[in-house]
């Protein structure tokens, strides 16, 4: 297999668990952010919304250095596992799902709010769970924001570069995903390569959003 | 056997406080002027929203005190809301079953339900598609196959036409006995009032509750209420249609300048 396709299945497989991961985890910081009236509440609301103003290298930096194992929790996760997580894919992953955080949160917290109250006290004095509260009511109702969040997360990490280039570096199969494997064409001024990486990326991700905005669209009408 | 309430409770800015007690069986009331907190008074019964302090009891069921509160669940209240809040997503049919599964014990027939409420031919139409009025009939036979043990009523005539209100008021009142479900219908309507409740819970301007039989307590208390004919915003000016009592007590006790009676 040549370099570019095993970067291509590497970013895919990141991109997939990074999504599915925040797709578990995003709805109840989501819910969290959208329902609490609580004082701390903008602190979050800051702290996810952080990766899409930082530049992804600073974010890399501290996690290259949380993940040293040096500091707390790259001494923890060597205790445990017996290898660092800088330049791994699970040190790779953890930093995914940091940097794409806010693109799924933000859709899902949007999402909810939205939704409102009124459908959910109806079920509660109807005697609804809290599950089947989830169940039926709340995912179907902000079933466009579960798929925007799904889109825009996975989408994102496909194109994920500053923050790998500092915590995951350029190992083949380990960490090299499309992006940084482009940069490295570039380098080398091999054009024709890079080419294939940089439309395939550009297609893909145009296709993906056309095809979300598209199901969105038509889901307006009924 | 009743729903005893001593409790306070915010409204906007102020606090309220109300002592109550509902009987168990039969179609109670609560009327009063819009903005008096009727609606606020049915969502602290059904566990949506707790009052300050006090208590909340239903047959000795303690729903509210100071040591705990119960959910809506567990009270078992079902309530028909103004806007009716039905799930947009699903048809009529998935809204009553999912109802349905609530209830502990079915026992209610649904087919003969949806034909008492009118409403068998809407089944399969999506809850957001149903004009408002068949979305009110709807939300009632969906809290009635919940099996509640108290059904709160909250204005639910507000969007039906006449021949539609004479069918729920009919409906309620024979599923109330047949049932043996106790209801607490709020309105603003007097008739609706005067043909489907026993009891009344008056909530009056100065904060004073009064509860009493529904038609003594209504005729008692419209004959002091006035009507506003016109109002001129520009001339800071309203006319008022009083009885000559009323005149004379309006004249004594208002700082207002109050000129000509219109006959």
């Amino acid at each position: 297999m040549s370099n570019d396709l095993i970067a291509l299945l590497l970013t895919l497989k990141l991109a997939l668990l990074t999504t599915i991961i925040l797709l578990t985890i995003g709805p109840f910081i989501a819910w969290w952010l959208a329902k609490s009236t609580s004082r701390i509440r903008p602190f979050f609301e800051a702290l996810v919304a952080l990766p899409l103003v930082l530049p992804p290298t600073v974010l890399g930096f501290y996690l290259l250095i949380a993940f040293s194992p040096n500091y707390l929790p790259g001494q923890w996760w060597q205790s445990i596992s017996g290898s660092t997580l800088a330049f791994s894919f699970e040190g790779l992953l953890i930093g995914s799902i940091i940097y794409s955080l806010p693109f799924v949160v933000q859709p899902l917290q949007a999402g909810f709010v939205t939704l409102g109250n009124k459908e959910l006290e109806a079920a509660d004095t109807l005697g609804f769970s809290q599950w089947s509260k989830i169940r039926h009511i709340i995912v179907p109702m902000t079933k466009r924001s579960f798929m925007l969040a799904a889109v825009m997360g996975f989408a994102h990490t496909l194109g994920e570069f500053g923050v790998v280039l500092m915590i995951g570096g350029n190992i083949p199969g380990e960490t090299q995903v499309l992006a940084i494997s482009l940069f490295e064409h570039v380098e080398a001024l091999e054009y024709q390569q890079a080419h294939t990486i940089a439309a395939g990326l550009l297609v893909s991700s145009l296709v993906m959003l056309i095809v979300i905005y598209s199901v969105m669209q038509r889901q307006d009408k009924y | 056997m009743s729903l005893e309430l001593t409790i306070d409770y915010r409204l906007g800015r102020n606090n309220v406080a109300i002592k109550c007690q509902f009987p168990s069986q039969g179609i109670s009331a609560i009327y009063g002027p819009s903005g008096i907190g009727k609606t606020s008074l049915l969502r602290l019964i059904a566990g949506l929203d707790r009052p300050v302090s006090g208590d909340i009891v239903f047959n000795k069921e303690v729903w509210f005190s100071a040591e705990k509160t119960i959910s809506p669940q567990q009270r078992r209240v079902g309530f028909v809301f103004q806007d009716s809040r039905l799930f947009p997503h699903l048809d009529v049919r998935a809204n009553l079953m999912l109802a349905y599964q609530q209830a502990q014990g079915p026992t209610f027939d649904i087919e003969q339900l949806c034909g008492d409420f009118g409403i068998a031919d809407l089944l399969i139409l999506r809850a957001n598609k149903l004009s408002a009025g068949q979305q009110q009939r709807v939300a009632i036979v969906r809290s009635l196959l919940a099996q509640p043990q108290l059904l709160l009523l909250d204005e639910p005539m507000a969007a039906l036409d006449d021949g539609n209100k004479q069918l729920l008021i009919r409906q309620l009142k024979i599923h109330s006995e047949k049932y043996t479900l106790p209801m607490i219908y709020v309105s603003h309507n007097a008739s609706e009032i005067d043909q489907l409740c026993s009891q009344l819970l008056l909530l009056k301007h100065d904060g004073n509750v009064e509860m009493g039989h529904a038609s003594t307590l209504l005729d008692q208390y419209l004959q002091h209420q006035v009507e506003v004919i016109a109002a001129d915003d520009k001339r800071h000016q309203i006319s008022l249609a009083l009885t000559p009592e009323q005149y004379r007590q309006y004249k004594k006790q208002s700082h207002l300048l109050i000129s000509n009676i219109i006959k």
